[in-house]
C-alpha cells in the first residue's frame, strides 16, 4: 500500500526520546522563529547572513528579483507540494504558492552572499566540481574515440583531454596531424598520470583540461594520494620541499603537486632529469611527506605547503610508517597546529 | 508464542521499558567509511545499518546499454540492499536478488529518487546507494532510510529535504511507536506502518502498512509514525549541524588565514 | 586479492617506482619490506551472533560473525561437528555494477579460510558432535569485507581467530537415557563457554612477491605490482597448517601464472613439523622454488609473533569490556577498539 498522501501531524504530541542526540532548546527556538515568519506574505522574509550554517531544506530567504540563487540552493516548485498542504511547521494552512517562494538550501554547508548571488558552499565535497584555471592531476582511462583521451579527475564524471590541448614530447608547438592521432597511445596511454590545467567545464559538468605550458605534463616516479578536494588550500599548487624536516640531511628534495581535485602527487626530485634511482633516505623523505598529507586529510585539516611542513617538523621524532598510527597522528597534528 | 504476555502493561510500559510513544535509542555516526563519497552508520535500538553512497558519477557502461534514450538524460538512483547473514535471530542463507531484498532496494530507490534534487545532478550520471543491514531488530527499513539520508548529506549530494522515517504498530488495540522485532511479529504479525516524510514540506514519500487494517485505525497508526519521523528529523538535523560546524571551523579558519 | 577490479590502475612509471622502492627496502609509505601496518581489533560487536570480531588494517575493514546452531552431522563424518565458512565483499567495496569479479575473489578467500581453520585440523570437530549420527554443532563463519586496502586474506584470518575467541555457545545436557537421545540447551547464558582452544588456532601471513623481493601486508598499489604471493598459515607454537600460492595483480603483466596446489607425499621435508597435515608446495610460476623454503620459515615466524600479539590484545579487550560493561562484552562498532602492533621483523629474519 504505497501512497503519497498527506497526513496532518501534530508537532506538539508528547514524545520522549532517550537518544544519543537530544534536541536542544535552541533548535526549538529556531523552529519557532521560522513558524512566525511563515504566517503570511505580510511578514518579512527569513534571511540568512553570510557564512551562516545551513542544512538541507532550510529556508535561506524569500524569492527576490534582485537575488539570483546559485549552487546548492533550490526553490521548491509548487507542483511538488500537495494541493492543499497544511504547513507542517506552523499547523496553519499555507498554500503551495507561499511555500514555493522560499529559496532553500540543498546541502549542509555555509551560505555565501556575494553581491546578488546567493549560494551555499557545501562543507564536504568528496568529488571535484571543477573551476577554470585550476591545477589538477588526472589519470588516463581510455584513449579515444577520436583525438581525445578520457580522463579520471576525481570528479562527478570523466573529463576529457583533447589531442590539440597537449604539448608534444618534443616540445614543438604545432598543429596535430593525422599521424599524431594514430600515435596517441605513444603520448599517453591507459593508466598514465599527468598534471594539467582546467580549460573549461561543459554544461553537463564535463571538465576539459589542457597543458598551458611545459610545467604541466606526464608524471613519473612518485606516489599519488587521494584526499577530499575541499581540503586542498587554494594558493600555491606546485611546490617543492628542498629538505623535508625530520629526514636525513641532504636526502633530497621532494616535489608536491597540491592539485585542487584531490589527487595529490608526491615525488622525490631526481638529481638529474630522467633519473629514476633514489636513495633510501630520499624515499623516506618522500614517504614522510605522504604520511603528513594522509594525517592532515584524516583529521580534516587543510593541506598546503605550510601545513605539510609543520606536520613534518612535528613528526620528526617518529618514522614515517608509524605516522599512520591514529594516536601518533593525532599527537603530531595537535602539535603542528599550535 | 507470546499471546499470553502483555505487550503493554497497564501502566503504559512496553516489554523493553519504553512508553508507547517513545522511540528507541538512536546513535549515528557520519562518515565511518573513508572510501565512500558519503557514508553513515546508524543504530536504532538493536537495529544497525551501514550505508555507503557514491556519486554523482558516470553511469557504468553496462547500465548505459540498458537505458532507453528517453530516460538517458536524467540522472539515475541505484540502490543495492543486503542483509548480513548474521543479522537476524537465525542465520540467513544469503540469497542475492531474492524478492524481499529486491523490493526493499526498489523502495529505497524510489523514495530517494524523490528526495534527491534530480534536476541538479548532471545528466547521464548515477548515484549509488549501498545499504548493509548488520543487525535487524525491527524497523529495518526505517533505519535504512534515515541512515541513507545522512549518508547523502555526508556526500554533499543535493537533496530537497531530509527524508526521515519511523514506524508504528497496533498491538492488540494500542498504537505503539517504533516497534522492535518482537512487537512487529507479535500476534502473528501486528499491523505495522512505516512512514517516510520530507519534514519541511510535510510530504509523505513512502508509506507502507503491511497487514489488513480497518480504515479507522489507519489514520492513527500513520499519524504516530509520522510524528516519530518528525522527531527523528530534529535529531538528525542536530547531528548534521554539529558535524558541519566542526568541519567548517577547522577548514575555513585555515582558508582565511 | 588477485582480481584487478579492486586494485588501482597504475602507470608504468608508478609501477617502476614501487618496484624500485621495494627493492631498496623503503616502500612508498616508508615501511620496510617486513613491516606490517597496525592492526585494530574489536570483539563482541554483534550481540545476535555467538561470536564476532572486527579487524582493521589501514582501510581494510573485516567484520566476522560466528553463529552456532544444532544440526545433523554429515554422512561422511557422522561423529564430527560442521563448520561452514563464507566470505563476502560488501557492495560498498566493489562499488561497481558488475560484482561478479569480486564475488569470485570472495569465493577464493572463503576456500582459503576453510582450509586454514577447518581442513587443517586445528579445531577438534569430534568435540563438536553431541550425538553421533544425530546431533552436532554447526558453526557458520561469515566474514564481510567492509573496506579493502590490501592484505584481505590475512585480515580475514585474524578476524576469524579473534571471533573464535569471542565465541560462546550454551552448555547442553544430553539425555542418553531416552530413546532417541535428546539434547537440551542450558538457557543460562552465564554458563556459556568457548568450545575452541583459541591458542591453537592459526593465523595467516601472506608473503607477496614484488619484483625480486618479498613483502608483507601490501597496499592495493603494491598488490597491483605483485606477481604472486605465498600464504602461510601457522599457529602461535609454529605449527604450519597451510601453504598456498595466490595470484598477484601483475599476473596479467608477466608470465607468472596462477598456480594450483599439488599434494606432496608425507615425509618430504619442507620445514613443517612432524604430524602436520600434508603441505602443498608448488613450483610456483615466478617464484624460485629454493627461496620458498626460506620464505616459509620467515612467514611462520611472523605469523607466530602476530598470533601471540593478538592473544595479548584479546586479553586486553576482554578485560576492558568486563570493567566497563559488566555483563557481556560490547566494544562499540564506532568508538572503542584496541590496537596492537606488528613490529618490524627485519632483525629476526635478516631479509
Amino acid at each position: 500500500m504505497n501512497a503519497c498522501i498527506l497526513v496532518p501531524a501534530s508537532r506538539h504530541a508528547p514524545l520522549d526520546t532517550e537518544s544519543f542526540v537530544r534536541a536542544t532548546g535552541r533548535q526549538q527556538k529556531a523552529q519557532d522563529a521560522e513558524m512566525d515568519d511563515t504566517n503570511g506574505p505580510t511578514n518579512g522574509p527569513v534571511t540568512v547572513t553570510d557564512s551562516q550554517l545551513v542544512t538541507p531544506g532550510e529556508v535561506l530567504t524569500m524569492v527576490d528579483n534582485r537575488l539570483t540563487h546559485g549552487h546548492c540552493t533550490r526553490i521548491i516548485p509548487a507542483y511538488e507540494l500537495s494541493s492543499i498542504s497544511p504547513d507542517v511547521l506552523t499547523e496553519q494552512q499555507a498554500t503551495p504558492e507561499l511555500l514555493s517562494r522560499y529559496i532553500r538550501s540543498t546541502v549542509a554547508g555555509t551560505v555565501s552572499r556575494i553581491n546578488s548571488l546567493l549560494t551555499v558552499v557545501p562543507s564536504r565535497l568528496p568529488r571535484y566540481r571543477g573551476h577554470t584555471g585550476d591545477v589538477v592531476v588526472g589519470r588516463i582511462i581510455a584513449v579515444g574515440p577520436g583525438p581525445r583521451w578520457r580522463i579520471d579527475l576525481n570528479a562527478r564524471c570523466f573529463g576529457v583531454m583533447r589531442l590539440s590541448s597537449i604539448l608534444l614530447p618534443d616540445g614543438v608547438q604545432r598543429r596535430k596531424s593525422q599521424d599524431d592521432e594514430l600515435q596517441m597511445r605513444t603520448y599517453f596511454k591507459e593508466g598514465d598520470l599527468f598534471s594539467a590545467e582546467v580549460q573549461s567545464i561543459g554544461h553537463d559538468s564535463m571538465i576539459s583540461v589542457h597543458f598551458r605550458n611545459n610545467k604541466f605534463g606526464k608524471l613519473s616516479h612518485g606516489t599519488l594520494i587521494t584526499v577530499p578536494p575541499h581540503l586542498v588550500l587554494r594558493s600555491i599548487q606546485f611546490t617543492s620541499i628542498p629538505s623535508v624536516p625530520g629526514s636525513e640531511h641532504n636526502s633530497g628534495a621532494v616535489d608536491v603537486i597540491l592539485s585542487l581535485n584531490g589527487y595529490i602527487w608526491v615525488a622525490p626530485k631526481p638529481m638529474e632529469a630522467g633519473d629514476s634511482d633514489f636513495s633510501p633516505a630520499h624515499r623516506l623523505a618522500a614517504a614522510r611527506v605522504c604520511a603528513a598529507i594522509r594525517a592532515l586529510a584524516s583529521h580534516e585539516r587543510m593541506i598546503s605547503n605550510q601545513s605539510i611542513l609543520m606536520v613534518c617538523e612535528a613528526s620528526a621524532s617518529y618514522s614515517p610508517a608509524s605516522l599512520s598510527r591514529p594516536e601518533i597522528a593525532a599527537k603530531v597534528i595537535a602539535e603542528a597546529i599550535r | 508464542m507470546f499471546a499470553s504476555r502483555e505487550f503493554v502493561s497497564p501502566e503504559g510500559l512496553r516489554l523493553d521499558g519504553r512508553r508507547v510513544n517513545e522511540l528507541r535509542r538512536l546513535r549515528v555516526r557520519s562518515g565511518p567509511l573513508t572510501d565512500a563519497d558519503g557514508s553513515s552508520y546508524l543504530e536504532l535500538g538493536n537495529t544497525r545499518v551501514l550505508v555507503a553512497v557514491y556519486g554523482p558519477r558516470e553511469v557504468s557502461s553496462a547500465k548505459a546499454a540498458r537505458q532507453t534514450t528517453q530516460s538517458s538524460d536524467r540522472a539515475t538512483v541505484c540502490c543495492q540492499f543486503s542483509m548480513a547473514t548474521f543479522s537476524g535471530g537465525e542465520r540467513r542463507r544469503k540469497i542475492k536478488g531474492d524478492r524481499r531484498t529486491m523490493s526493499h532496494a526498489s523502495a529505497l530507490e524510489k523514495a530517494f529518487s524523490s528526495t534527491i534534487a534530480i534536476d541538479k545532478i548532471p545528466p547521464r550520471s548515477q548515484i549509488d546507494i549501498f545499504v548493509e543491514v548488520l543487525q535487524s531488530d525491527g524497523g529495518m527499513l526505517v533505519a535504512c532510510i534515515n541512515a541513507t539520508t545522512l549518508a547523502l548529506i555526508d556526500a554533499g549530494i543535493e537533496i530537497r529535504d531530509y527524508l526521515c522515517a519511523s514506524s508504528s504498530a497496533l498491538l492488540n488495540d494500542i498504537t505503539v511507536i517504533d516497534p522492535n522485532q518482537n512487537e512487529e511479529q507479535s500476534f502473528g504479525g501486528s499491523p505495522t506502518a512505516t512512514v517516510a516524510v520530507l519534514p519541511v514540506t510535510g510530504g509523505v514519500v513512502y508509506l507502507d502498512v503491511d497487514t489488513r487494517l480497518h480504515i479507522d485505525r489507519l489514520e492513527e497508526l500513520v499519524n504516530q509514525a509520522t510524528t516519530g519521523a518528525l522527531t527523528i528529523h530534529t535529531l538528525l538535523e542536530k547531528v548534521v549541524r554539529d558535524r558541519t560546524q566542526s568541519t567548517v571551523s577547522t577548514t575555513s579558519a585555515q582558508q582565511n588565514a | 586479492m588477485s582480481n584487478t577490479s579492486l586494485l588501482p590502475l597504475l602507470s608504468s612509471s608508478e609501477r617502476q617506482f614501487i618496484l624500485q622502492g621495494v627493492a631498496s627496502g623503503v616502500r612508498s609509505d616508508g615501511r620496510g619490506r617486513l613491516d606490517a601496518r597496525d592492526i585494530i581489533l574489536e570483539t563482541g560487536l554483534l550481540p545476535q551472533a555467538n561470536g564476532s570480531a572486527r579487524v582493521i588494517i589501514g582501510n581494510t575493514d573485516i567484520l566476522v560473525g560466528i553463529k552456532a546452531d544444532l544440526g545433523l552431522p554429515s554422512q561422511q563424518n557422522p561423529d564430527q561437528g560442521r563448520i561452514h565458512c563464507n566470505v563476502e565483499c560488501t557492495a560498498t567495496v566493489t562499488n561497481a555494477v558488475d560484482s561478479r569479479d569480486a564475488d569470485s575473489d570472495a569465493e577464493t578467500l572463503g576456500h582459503v579460510i576453510t582450509r586454514i581453520f577447518v581442513n587443517s585440523g586445528c579445531i577438534d570437530l569430534k568435540k563438536l558432535c553431541l550425538i553421533p549420527g544425530s546431533v552436532c554443532w554447526n558453526f557458520y563463519i561469515d566474514a564481510m569485507i567492509l573496506g579493502f586496502d590490501g592484505n584481505a586474506a590475512d585480515a580475514i584470518a585474524q578476524a576469524v581467530r579473534a571471533a573464535f575467541s569471542d565465541l560462546r555457545i550454551p552448555r547442553v545436557v544430553i539425555d542418553t537415557g531416552s530413546t532417541p537421545p535428546t539434547v537440551e540447551i542450558d538457557e543460562d547464558l552465564r554458563r556459556a563457554f568457548c568450545p575452541v582452544d583459541v591458542a591453537a588456532l592459526p593465523l595467516s601471513m601472506t608473503m607477496w612477491k614484488v619484483g625480486m623481493s618479498f613483502l608483507v601486508d601490501p597496499t592495493p598499489a603494491e598488490e597491483a605490482c605483485a606477481s604472486g604471493a605465498l600464504l602461510v598459515a601457522a599457529t602461535a607454537t609454529g605449527r604450519v597448517c597451510l601453504v598456498q600460492t595466490l595470484a598477484g595483480g601483475a599476473a596479467q603483466y608477466s608470465e607468472s601464472a596462477q598456480a594450483t596446489a599439488l599434494p606432496v607425499p608425507r615425509g618430504e621435508s619442507t620445514g613443517a613439523q612432524a604430524g602436520a597435515p600434508p603441505v602443498a608446495v608448488v613450483s610456483a610460476g615466478g617464484m624460485n622454488p629454493h627461496s620458498i623454503v626460506d620464505m616459509l620459515s620467515t612467514a611462520t615466524e611472523i605469523a607466530q609473533s602476530v598470533a601471540r600479539k593478538q592473544d595479548e590484545a584479546l586479553r586486553r579487550v576482554a578485560e576492558a569490556s568486563t570493567r566497563s560493561h559488566g555483563a557481556g562484552k560490547s566494544a562499540h562498532f564506532v568508538d572503542q577498539s584496541v590496537g596492537f602492533f606488528a613490529d618490524s621483523f627485519a632483525a629476526t629474519s635478516g631479509n
